[in-house]
């Protein structure tokens, strides 16, 4: 499983930093912060977080402290609360788009941040039917 | 409890290393590293943005497109040779023809909303400090204003598009030389403000850039902007607006050149 994040985090920051403004690194550490409730979500957050900025031209250290606070607002959230619903990864992935796009960008907040839970939701479910038939083989 | 208390102090810890990496990042011995970075990355880059600027556009339209661009250059440059003829006849005089020197730069990256489709606010090109690419150079592609430098690192640079709402100029038309500055407005969108209503705006009339230079930028001469679309003259406002729609498809570049000097 964390391999499998690991090359949707490559993919994202690859596409992310040539082709599209669409925030998809988000989701995916949206995901799997609720999916794998681990430390290496954080050095992950970091790191491509560093990354992103470097490529897109940003102020190195910016989308860090972003990522690094989301995973962390996530995992706080945890304690009270069921975060491995769809209904939370819906909310959790569209108000952080949304706060992202509306500090590092200008146009289609809303609509960009709408196909940004999209694909959190989306992946969500296919990342835990896989961990579930993975539970069932074993 | 315990979990949580680890989650803090992880977290604590990363915070204090982004904002670290923060700060660090805006001094000049940190330059190498993301140089680094982005030549390690650039090469996937620029195969991903060459793979999806095959999507979205026929072959067909692309080619059409850029013997649009080539016939109105001509045009332009016959006109040019017309009023040049009229101006040696009438005074013996000769205009020097500024010399150019280009850097041929490659687009590695044009982050838009729906790439292919939307419009992107600015190209990363694969030509940074190191081939003589400094902040403020113009950038152009067969004598359109593509736009102009924004940041360069070792190996890129970031060029901000003349559409980016960031982005003004000074210019002026082509046909009845009324004198206004280019606004970008985002989306692919720019707009001819602060023409004197005494000025003649023609519609389908040529904007080019009327020269500047400063500290920042250097913007050269004689570069086409774009077309006018519409105009928009109301008699009781201070100035006349009109819309302008550049040549190209910012979208689906893949070279440009950054103009060195003039």
């Amino acid at each position: 499983m964390k391999l499998l994040i690991l090359i949707l985090l490559i993919a994202a920051l690859m596409l992310e930093s040539s082709v599209t403004t669409l925030s998809l690194i988000i989701p995916i550490i949206v995901v799997a912060t609720v999916l794998l409730k681990d430390s290496v979500v954080f050095l992950l957050a970091f790191v491509f977080g560093i990354l992103l900025d470097i490529l897109t031209f940003k102020m190195v250290g910016l989308s860090s402290l972003f990522l690094t606070f989301l995973v962390f607002l996530i995992l706080m959230y945890e304690r009270k609360f069921e975060i491995k619903t769809p209904s939370f990864i819906i909310f959790s992935t569209f108000f952080s788009s949304f706060i992202f796009l509306l500090i590092f960008q200008r146009g289609n907040i809303i609509v960009q941040s709408i196909l940004s839970t999209l694909i959190g939701f989306i992946l969500f479910e296919a990342l835990r039917r896989v961990s579930f038939q993975k539970h069932k083989d074993d | 409890m315990q979990k949580r208390k680890n989650w803090i102090y992880i977290f604590v810890f990363f915070l204090i290393l982004s904002f670290l990496i923060f700060l660090l990042f805006r001094l000049s011995i940190f330059r190498p590293v993301s140089s680094f970075v982005q030549s390690v990355f650039s090469p996937a880059q620029t195969l991903i943005y060459s793979v999806t600027l095959g999507f979205g556009l026929d072959q067909k339209i692309k080619d059409l497109e850029n013997k649009n661009i080539v016939l109105q250059n001509k045009i332009l440059e016959q006109e040019k040779l017309i009023a040049d003829n009229k101006a040696l006849r009438d005074q013996f005089a000769v205009s020097n023809p500024t010399s150019r020197s280009l850097i041929e730069a490659n687009v590695i990256s044009s982050p838009s909303f729906i790439p292919g489709i939307t419009v992107a606010e600015s190209l990363i090109v694969n030509k940074g400090q190191k081939d003589g690419v400094n902040v403020g150079m113009s950038v152009v592609y067969k004598d359109n204003i593509v736009g102009v430098v924004k940041e360069a690192s070792e190996y890129t640079s970031k060029i901000t598009l003349i559409t980016n709402s960031s982005f003004s100029v000074i210019s002026e038309t082509f046909e009845t030389k009324a004198q206004g500055v280019i606004k970008g407005q985002g989306a692919g969108e720019m707009i001819l403000d602060n023409v004197v209503l005494s000025q003649s705006l023609k519609q389908g009339d040529l904007v080019l850039t009327k020269g500047e230079g400063d500290l920042k930028t250097l913007v050269m001469p004689n570069l086409v902007i774009g077309k006018i679309l519409s105009v928009n003259k109301n008699p009781s406002d201070l100035f006349q607006v009109a819309k302008v729609k550049s040549l190209l498809d910012f979208s689906h570049l893949s070279t440009v050149f950054i103009v060195k000097g003039f």
